[in-house]
Parts: C-alpha cells; structure tokens; sequence
C-alpha cells in the first residue's frame, strides 16, 4: 500500500474542524436572515459570503479585507499565544484601547516633528509598551495571587472603558466631533504599493506589520526556549514547575506579549489613513473578541491566524453592506460566536473522526481476516 | 433621613438582581460547570422578559401578576440559553469558557439584530412600569425598617431573599445540594456511590439557567423605563460576586451587600453631599465596584475553595 501519499485525515483534523465551524456560522446566519426578513434573506446571504462583492464587484472590497484583518490579525495572534500559554486572556479590548490611546496621544504630540519612518513607528512601540503594562497587571495578579484571569481582566475591560473616555476628554479632545483629535498625515501609516493595486482602498502597510508579527510569534512559540516554557505551563503548570520552569515568570510573559499584540493591533488601526478615532462613549472595543474567534478557527497557530484573521475580515465587509436590505451588521457577531462555540468543541469532533475512521479499519481488517478463513 | 431611605431604596435595585444571578452561578458552578456566560444569559432572557411584559400590557391588567409572568418566562428563555452550555460542556467535553465567551457575544449581538429587525430600527424596548408597591401591610408600619424596606418596593426584592432561603436550603439541607456538590468537588466517587453525574450537572444548569434567566429581568425593571439590550457587566460582576464568596451562600449573601454598596456610591454619588464635594471624577465612581472587585479578589484568591472538578468535563474512567 502507498500509504505516504494517501490523504491522511487524522493529520488535519484542525482545519476540517475549522472548516466545520465556519460552515455552522454560515448556516445559523442563513437560517437568522431568512427567518427575520424572507423576501431579502437570499440577497443578503450571498451579499455576506461574496465579501461584498454581490453587490459592487470591485477590488476595493479586497484591499478592504486587508485593512479590517490588521488590527483582529494583531488580537488574534496575542491570543493565540495567550491560550497556548494556558493563560485566558480577554482583556484583549482593553489592552487594544490602551495602545491606541497611548498610540495616538504620542502620534498628535510628535507626529509633526519626527521624520517620516519614525514619526509613527515610535507611536506605535509606545502603544504596544502600554498594551503590555495593561496586560501585565492581571498578569501579576495571576501569577502571585491566584485571580482568576477572566474575571480580572474583564474587569480591566471596563475600567479601561470608563476611564478613557475622561482620559480622552482631558488630554486629546477635538469637541466638535467628540472624539480624539485627529493624527497628523505624517504620522499616519502610508498606503504603499496597496493603494494602487487595491483601486485606492484602506488598505495600508499596517497588514504587514500585523503578518510579521505573526511570525515572530509562531518563532518563540516553535523555536525559543521562552516559547517552549509557555507552551509546557499552557499543558501542565504542575509538572512544568517540577521541571523546573518558573511558572510565575512564565505567565507574566505571557501576559506582556499578549497585551504588546493588542496594543499594536489598536495603534495600526488607529494610524491607519482610513481615520480611526476613539470615540467619547462607553464602549468595549469588539476587535479585542474578534481576536478570540481568529485564533479559535486557527487552533491557536499564529501562522492560521493569518487566514482566520483574513476571512473574519471578509465577513466583516460582506456585513458593512447589510443595511442596504435592512438588516443590521450585528449579524457578522452572531457568525463570529456561531464559530467559537463550534470551536469549542473542536477536541470532541476530532475525537469523533477518528473513533469513526479506527473502527472503520476495524471492521476492513475483521473483514479481510474472514475473507481470508474462508480461502484458507 | 430622607437619604438614608433613598439609598437603601437604590441599593435593593443593585443588591437583589446580583444576589440572585450569583445564587444561579453557584448551582452550575458547584456541580462542576464554569459559567461565565451570566451577561448573556441575563441580556438575553431579559429581552425575552421585556417583550413579553410589552405584549402583554394590555392583556394582564394587574402589574404583580403581569411581572410575574415575565420573570418566569425570563427564566425559561435563560434555561434555553444554558442549556446551549450545558450540551457543550457536559455531552461535548467542551472548553467551558470559550463556550461561555461565544454565548457572551452571541447573545448581545443577537438581541440587537433581532429587536431592530422586530421595531425597525430601534434597539430600545419600553417598559410601561406600574409594578411598585406603594407600603407592604403590615410591614410598611414598622418604624425606620418599614420606611426603608417596605415602603416604595418591588415585588423582586421579595423573590429574591426566597430565592436566597431556598438556594441555602437546599445546599445545607437536602439531599440534592449535597449531591450537586458532590458532582463537582469528586464525580468519579460521586459516581461510584450511584450518582448519575451527567444528570445532576444537566439539572442544576437548568436551575443556574432559570435563576439567571430571571434575575436578567429583575435588574431592568426597577432601574430603567426602557431596555437597550446591555446589562452594563452585571453577569461579570455577579460572577465576581460569586468568586468573593467562595462558592458559600452566606459569603455570597454578604459579597453580594458588599458589590451593591460600591455600585449604589457608584450611581448615586452625586445625591449624597459628602461624597459629591470631594469633586472626583466620573470615571472614578464608576469604575469603583471593577476596581474593588479586583481588589477583594485579589485578598480572597489565595486559598479559594473552588469546587475541585469545576471546569473538567467528566470522564468516567478517569481517576
């Protein structure tokens, strides 16, 4: 038999359980569309799964793609890293707030006097640093005194949410719009090639920050020793502590690198030439729990991210385009938790497939011992 | 004087609907299931229990009665949404908190999108509020107590503290409670002594879905005239509420006094001249009942009595 190049389902497992939750997402939606407004259900679905295209075929959509997947590509990627760190960070919201704000603040002061390369790569440094101080403190918490990572760093969420909004007001405040003042165009993130090939869309050099981010954290996890020591607290912190690993350390790290990517991911978006603000009102920044569903489809691999991150965006334009028939674009949240509870249970589905293809074989093997009894 | 009565009017508003939501908490929790997902049970029945007290304003003309319907359909919608849970991580081995963290998005979004397809265009769902109890009999008369707690009430407050009793009850008292705990401190033995696990965790997540499901509609009602499908991180609180308290009803009842105090300074700051001298800024008062829990967490967690298999999915032949 030439079992080397015989598809070997057992190996991929990850992907079809992905493929399976991205799959589950699309029906409930469907199902939700046509249930809420039959006569425009149709349009609307294929509207959402062309990614905008159904409704004006044009290269933009794409390049808008791009722009939407950089700031979830960054969140995605901290969580990524987080969970394998067995540390269950949700405070992604407020450790992308953070950087952003801090992003911003540094952008309006200096953006003027810096020359052009480091007019916005100090701003972004200094929000990734801001990210991973927010990040750092539930961290510590975790490590010394036993808090429960989800409830404090949902309760960072919202001290951040109530907290900026007076921040913004004191420091940073354009009154007319309400919102932060606006960053200088030397400061913003330049378009690049992106501008011409995607007919002029949002798309900036952002993304590929966000892809080589994404990188190098797939480097620490696979290739470092700091990465190895995550990964072996993330499966087993007792053992891992025997070994010798200092766990405390370990989960502070963890933390750090986290809030860096969502600080990074809030100050690209909000450099971005699109014009992103933070706007004076009480709210929780949703591309912190897209980053949860990114790295749920990419079974917390930071190269996965990459495409979990691509096709959240993609959903995300198709979504922008909803209110032409009346719907509102919180149905692209409903796929997103569609597709992290199927994730959810993704362990379960690969457990399925495989007792299912063992006993198979089984049965094949049962089968050809009998046929070979009746030879003999 | 006058204040004194207005702030324990306010600080029933907050004290009951999260004593209540921790108490449903706590029935999952110590039969082994993490449930985080307490913010999108209480949006989610709660829109539920708004509609319902919307559509049936003109049919049920007395108010109590009225309420009291919606609670309990709240709580049927809430066990609903649970369950969704309970599947996931009892039939499913699931990761419990990005089950809960999925229901945590799902619910939110969902009631906006649906509420907006249904009105078109508006999240706001009224509440036409004519459920306030002028004096309780009898009670009302009593000196300083009756002015402050049967004077101006709603009838949640006493589903509450029953809720309460009947919740200690039960893990103190009856076989049952001692069972659910049994099934998340050590299933296998549970097991062993005839305690069919997977039972007993599907039965209290239905009862954890009911008593969330309906403390969902008790948080609106006294406070707001409208619902706009957010609970401003009450589930998290509640949740928190039930960490402080170490999975013990009487530490919960007392956490809970605790969290309801610092949000009732939260939101009535201004109305109380000592506090509303000192000039601070908004954001400080309401961020106080997150910064207090982290820090009360942070004292407690050192040596919590967590059940011990809370958050394991139950494996049979595991020992």
């Amino acid at each position: 038999m030439t079992d080397k190049k015989k598809f070997d389902i057992t190996k991929h497992i990850g992907i079809i359980s992905s493929l399976i939750a991205i799959l589950a997402g699309m029906i409930v939606a469907f199902i939700i569309l046509m249930i809420s407004k039959p006569s425009n259900g149709v349009q609307a679905f294929l509207t959402l799964i062309s990614g905008g295209m159904y409704v004006r075929a044009d290269i933009v959509n794409l390049g808008n793609v791009l722009y939407y997947a950089t700031p979830i590509l960054c969140t995605g990627v901290a969580m990524c890293l987080a969970f394998q760190a067995g540390v269950f960070n949700i405070g992604g919201p407020g450790q992308y707030t953070t950087g952003a704000f801090v992003a911003i603040l540094a952008a309006v002061a200096w953006g003027q006097k810096l020359p052009a390369p480091l007019s916005f790569i100090i701003p972004i440094i200094l929000g990734m640093i801001m990210g991973a101080l927010w990040a750092a403190i539930p961290g510590i918490l975790k490590a010394y005194f036993n808090v429960n990572v989800i409830v404090s760093t949902t309760m960072f969420n919202y001290i951040c949410m109530y907290y900026i909004v007076y921040l913004v007001r004191m420091l940073c405040y354009d009154q007319l719009k309400g919102q932060t003042k606006p960053v200088v165009a030397n400061a913003k993130l330049p378009k690049g090639f992106l501008a011409g090939i995607t007919n002029n869309s949002s798309a900036d050099i952002g993304i590929f920050f966000a892809i080589v981010a994404a990188i190098i954290v797939w480097f620490i996890l696979e290739k470092t020793k700091l990465g190895y020591e995550l990964k072996a607290c993330g499966k087993n912190p007792e053992a891992s502590r025997y070994a010798g690993i200092k766990s405390k350390t370990t989960i502070v790290a963890s933390m750090l690198l986290s809030g860096a990517l969502c600080g990074l991911g809030g100050a690209l978006n909000h450099l971005s030439q699109a014009g992103v603000y933070i706007k004076v009102a009480e709210s929780i920044a949703a591309e912190g729990f897209t980053g949860i569903a990114v790295c749920c489809l990419a079974n917390n691999n930071p190269i996965g991210a990459i495409f979990g991150a691509l096709y959240m965006a993609y959903i995300t334009v198709g979504g922008q385009y909803m209110q032409l028939y009346g719907f509102q674009k919180e149905i692209v949240d409903v796929i997103t938790s569609v597709i992290v509870y199927f994730a959810a249970f993704s362990p379960f589905l690969g457990q399925f497939i495989e007792s299912r293809i063992s006993r198979k074989k089984v049965q094949k093997a049962n089968a050809e011992a009998k046929s070979e009894e009746v030879t003999q | 004087m006058s204040i004194v009565y207005f702030i324990s009017r306010y600080f029933m508003y907050f004290f009951i609907p999260l004593l209540v939501v921790a108490l449903g908490a706590m029935f999952s929790e110590r039969s082994g299931i993490i449930h985080i997902a307490l913010e999108a049970v209480m949006v989610w029945s709660c829109m539920w229990g708004t509609l319902c007290l919307q559509w049936l304003n003109d049919i049920v003309a007395n108010g109590q009665l009225r309420l009291i319907i919606c609670l309990l359909l709240s709580g049927v919608m809430g066990i609903l949404l649970t369950l969704l849970l309970a599947v996931a991580a009892i039939r499913l081995n699931a990761n419990q908190s990005i089950v809960a963290i999925a229901l945590n998005t799902f619910a939110p979004a969902f009631c906006i999108f649906y509420v907006r397809v249904l009105q078109g265009g508006s999240e706001h769902i009224r509440i036409y509020n004519d459920f306030l109890i002028d004096e309780v009999p009898i009670l009302g008369k009593i000196p300083i107590l009756g002015e402050m707690f049967f004077k101006n009430v709603y009838i949640t407050n006493f589903i509450g503290i029953a809720i309460f009793i009947i919740t200690y009850i039960i893990f103190k008292k009856t076989r049952f409670g001692l069972r659910i705990s049994a099934c998340g401190e050590n299933p296998q033995a549970a097991e062993s002594l005839g305690i069919n696990v997977q039972k007993y965790r599907y039965v209290a997540s239905i009862v954890a879905g009911f008593i969330a499901g309906v403390g969902g509609l008790m948080y609106i009602v006294p406070i707001s005239t409208y619902f706009s499908q957010t609970v401003g991180g009450y589930g998290f609180l509640a949740m928190s509420v039930l960490y402080f308290g170490q999975w013990r009803c009487g530490s919960v009842l007392l956490a809970a006094i605790f969290f309801a105090l610092s949000k009732t300074i939260a939101s009535a700051y201004s109305a109380i001249p000592f506090l509303a001298n000192l000039a601070l800024p908004d954001a400080f008062y309401k961020s106080l009942p997150f910064i207090i829990t982290l820090v009360a967490l942070t004292i407690t967690s050192k040596h919590d009595h967590a059940p011990k298999s809370c958050g394991v999915p139950y494996d049979k032949g595991m020992r």
